[in-house]
């Protein structure tokens, strides 16, 4: 089966350094691609391109036989592509609530009971659903992550891209988010997980590709990449 | 010929005043990102109070290190008590320096009226070499140069560094000991001083109105943007190449028109390139 | 959807109605009209510049402009009935084109271009003007002619207006409130929040930017169109800075982007001012202080608004 998603050759350089020479991976269905790397090295760049807010200088992702290089974030969104930020960024004056359902109806003029509903169910499973009409900037940091996953998912999305979405979590939450993200990749949602932290990509993920500050990267099974204690991750 | 060389002169010396305006709006929005929309109503306030000291008996010479002062002080503490606590949002800033304008243009004219004024003029019209000579305007334009020569020598002080370190990184400069609130107070005060010094020295050439202020803010941001938005080297080259292109419209169409051009530039520029024709964002002198 | 406020608003807006029935005070009259039209004139700065956070500084162009595509119309010989109609068309298509126009600028470098091209066609309706054989000037500082739709002189000229302008109030609140609590109106915020996640979601910012341009636009227009037919008269005074200026205030102090606050404040203001025979001057020595001190409350050190 062809892989959900082909990066080639993907070239960026940024204010004369360049960052990213050449990477290419691929991530198929119910795969979870672990991105690690030092600071600097473009990890967040290269969830940037694939999600259309960051054009590369050169190099093709295809996504489901499109070209997303070519395509407008919201264009690419809606063909299957969420994504998380590093930095949470919640729609601070709407609800927790609005939050969500503003991506669930993205792609409709009237709300509909079954979008509400979905709203309501996804923000009952990243654990926020006592919080539904808080304004979205009264949110704990670990709650604003939560929020970002849960408006991620709010697209069914088949690609879902996820920037640290594990920092400043507790264990509890930690937990309960890996229990979610494995069922999700279960039922054949393909993700590309940023995280430094050995631990969770061993847990979490199929292959890892480690970036380097050259601009280059390794790309192989957690046990081996990361028993390798002299990587940088 | 004649024409061309005397309008090109004229063109020149009304682009030291643009200068002068331009530049201390260019100063601003260096130092603290804050576009200043009242800083025409200072190019006003300075043709106003010149006014009042004539009507006083004083002459409009007299009058420029009164409408310097006042202008500083006016200035300095409009920054300090209405943009400082809201300076972070731009936006923000904006409507208020437009609140201000045009609070200020209605001070006007509840003291001075809606009506026109004018000036007379102390220096005369000679004939020279078969071209008219406005001896008032070389003189301003004299002054104008100077003020600018002063200003761009003390940016090479001490005094200057810390400006420049300021308009490059505020956080950084605060770090080394430089009191930048300060800084960025007294800055706004002198380009408010020197937008109403360029009041004084134009007031003999026009009418004196309440929304004259409106023009000279337009040049100004022109000026600014068509230079590059902080760059001072740059504010001063645009503000003489826009003289001379107003200067050309005014004559070979209509001083409307003249108008209309900066704006045109205005809204051309900001959209082709927001950070000006010569610089980029974050290059600063 | 606040209930309660829908259905004040509907209580005023009925009780409104029976003035004229009440009265034949000119005055009142008068008062009440210049209320109707200039509250839906900041209604659509509010949601324009309110709720879809595209602050702009020309506003005055969608509520001059509008008059003056009247006067044009009129001038090209349109039949009187058609002119209000295509004249706003006119204009909300101006709109849509000026927001396609400006699609990458936001915050200060909107509110600049924006102001800058009501200023120039300030200036430029200043500056055009002839005069015709007998005698008339056409243009200039005493403006366009419009046709009207009922002659000033007829009996019930101030009836008319005085229905016409609260029924298209009536109705431009309620549709815009409706807009705002409904789906369209989420995504409009939610991109007003943060264009870059609502992207993320599958939100198209400039399709959106076009449609908010155009319906901000239209609804100054409507006041604009009014005005028109009200006065008469498309004039200089309809472009300027101060009107654009005004339309910001209120909104923002009003309660930027709420729809209902706004319009609140600025039928209040407009109705108290005028009560009280407020000079322009004062009026706008008021508006800017409150503008100043507005700023100073709601976004002063330390506060987040």
């Amino acid at each position: 089966m062809d892989p959900l998603l082909v990066v080639s050759r993907l070239t960026k350089a940024f204010n004369g350094v360049q960052l990213l020479r050449g990477v290419g991976f691929h991530v198929g269905a119910g795969e979870v691609l672990g991105l690690a790397g030092p600071n600097g090295t473009g990890k967040t760049t290269i969830l940037n391109i694939i999600c259309g807010l960051v054009r590369p200088d050169a190099g093709a992702v295809i996504f489901d036989g499109h070209d997303l290089t070519e395509l407008p974030p919201h264009r690419i969104a809606g063909l299957g592509v969420g994504r998380t930020f590093q930095l949470p960024r919640p729609m601070r004056d709407l609800t927790v609530f609005e939050n969500v359902v503003v991506a669930v109806a993205a792609g409709r003029s009237i709300l509909r009971p079954r979008d509400r509903a979905k709203a309501r169910d996804l923000l009952a499973r990243v654990g926020l659903g006592d919080q539904e009409q808080w304004p979205a900037g009264r949110l704990s940091s670990g709650a604003l992550r939560r929020l970002e996953v849960a408006r991620a998912l709010a697209t069914c999305p088949r690609l879902l891209l996820l920037d640290e979405p594990f920092a400043a979590l507790s264990i509890k939450e930690e937990r309960e988010l890996m229990a979610l993200l494995k069922s999700i990749s279960r039922q054949g949602v393909a993700m590309i997980l940023v995280s430094h932290r050995r631990r969770i990509l061993r847990q979490l993920a199929h292959r890892v590709l480690v970036t380097t500050a050259e601009g280059t990267f390794r790309e192989g099974t957690p046990g081996e990449l990361l028993a390798d204690r002299g990587l940088e991750v | 010929m004649e024409q061309e060389l005397q309008l090109a002169l004229s063109g020149l010396l009304a682009g030291f005043t643009y200068a002068l305006v331009a530049v201390g709006l260019t100063l601003v929005f260096g130092i603290m990102r804050v576009v200043n929309l009242s800083h025409g109503a200072f190019f006003a306030l300075g043709a106003f109070v010149t006014y009042g000291v004539v009507q006083w008996g004083g002459g409009s010479f007299l009058a420029l290190p009164v409408v310097f002062l006042l202008s500083l002080l006016l200035g300095m503490g409009l920054e300090r008590w209405v943009l400082r606590p809201v300076r972070r949002h731009h936006a923000v800033v904006a409507i208020v320096t437009l609140a201000v304008a045009i609070f200020m243009e209605q001070v006007f004219q509840l003291v001075w009226g809606p009506d026109y004024h004018s000036i007379p003029r102390e220096l005369p019209l000679v004939r020279f070499m078969g071209t008219a000579v406005d001896l008032q305007q070389i003189v301003a334009a004299l002054v104008a140069v100077a003020l600018l020569l002063v200003l761009f020598g003390l940016l090479r002080t001490k005094i200057g560094m810390a400006v420049r370190l300021v308009a490059q990184d505020a956080e950084g400069a605060a770090l080394v000991g430089i009191d930048v609130p300060r800084v960025q107070t007294v800055v706004f005060g002198v380009a408010c001083g020197l937008a109403a010094v360029a009041g004084n020295l134009t007031a003999f050439a026009h009418s004196i109105y309440p929304a004259m202020g409106r023009v000279p803010l337009v040049m100004s941001l022109a000026v600014v943007i068509f230079g590059g938005l902080g760059n001072v080297h740059a504010a001063l080259v645009a503000g003489l190449i826009l003289g001379l292109v107003a200067s050309g419209v005014s004559f070979y169409v209509s001083p409307e028109w003249s108008y209309v051009t900066m704006l045109l530039v205005i809204a051309v520029g900001l959209l082709t390139r927001p950070s000006g024709l010569l610089g980029r964002v974050g290059r600063r002198d | 959807m606040n209930r309660t406020a829908v259905l004040a608003v509907v209580l005023v807006v009925a009780s409104l109605a029976a003035v004229p029935w009440l009265t034949e005070d000119r005055f009142l009259l008068n008062l009440l009209i210049l209320a109707n039209i200039y509250t839906i004139y900041v209604l659509g700065w509010d949601f324009l510049g309110g709720l879809a956070g595209h602050t702009s500084g020309g506003h005055a162009l969608s509520f001059g402009g509008a008059a003056y595509l009247a006067g044009l119309l009129t001038l090209a010989g349109c039949p009187a009935w058609s002119i209000p109609a295509l004249a706003l068309l006119g204009i909300a298509l101006v709109g849509a084109g000026l927001g396609w126009l400006f699609r990458r600028l936001e915050g200060v470098y909107l509110l600049l271009v924006t102001l800058a091209v009501a200023e120039v066609a300030h200036e430029l309706v200043l500056a055009l003007g002839f005069t015709t054989p007998e005698g008339y000037t056409i243009g200039g500082e005493g403006g366009l002619p419009v046709a009207p739709l009922l002659a000033r002189e007829a009996e019930r000229f101030y009836g008319y207006l005085f229905w016409t302008s609260l029924f298209a109030l009536a109705l431009t609140l309620l549709v815009l409130y409706w807009i705002r609590c409904s789906l369209p109106g989420l995504k409009i915020r939610a991109l007003a929040q943060d264009v870059v996640v609502a992207q993320t979601v599958g939100l198209n910012p400039d399709r959106f930017r076009v449609v908010t341009f155009a319906a901000g636009t239209a609804v100054g227009g409507l006041a604009g169109v009014l005005y028109a037919q009200y006065m008469g008269v498309a004039a200089p005074s309809t472009l300027s800075l101060e009107l654009s200026f005004v339309a910001m205030t209120v909104s923002i102090a009003g309660g930027k982007g709420t729809i209902i606050g706004p319009a609140v404040l600025s039928y209040a203001l407009n109705v108290l001012l005028g009560w009280l025979w407020v000079t322009p001057v004062v009026r706008l020595l008021l508006y800017s202080s409150v503008a100043i001190l507005a700023a100073r409350w709601l976004f002063g050190r330390g506060r987040e608004a």
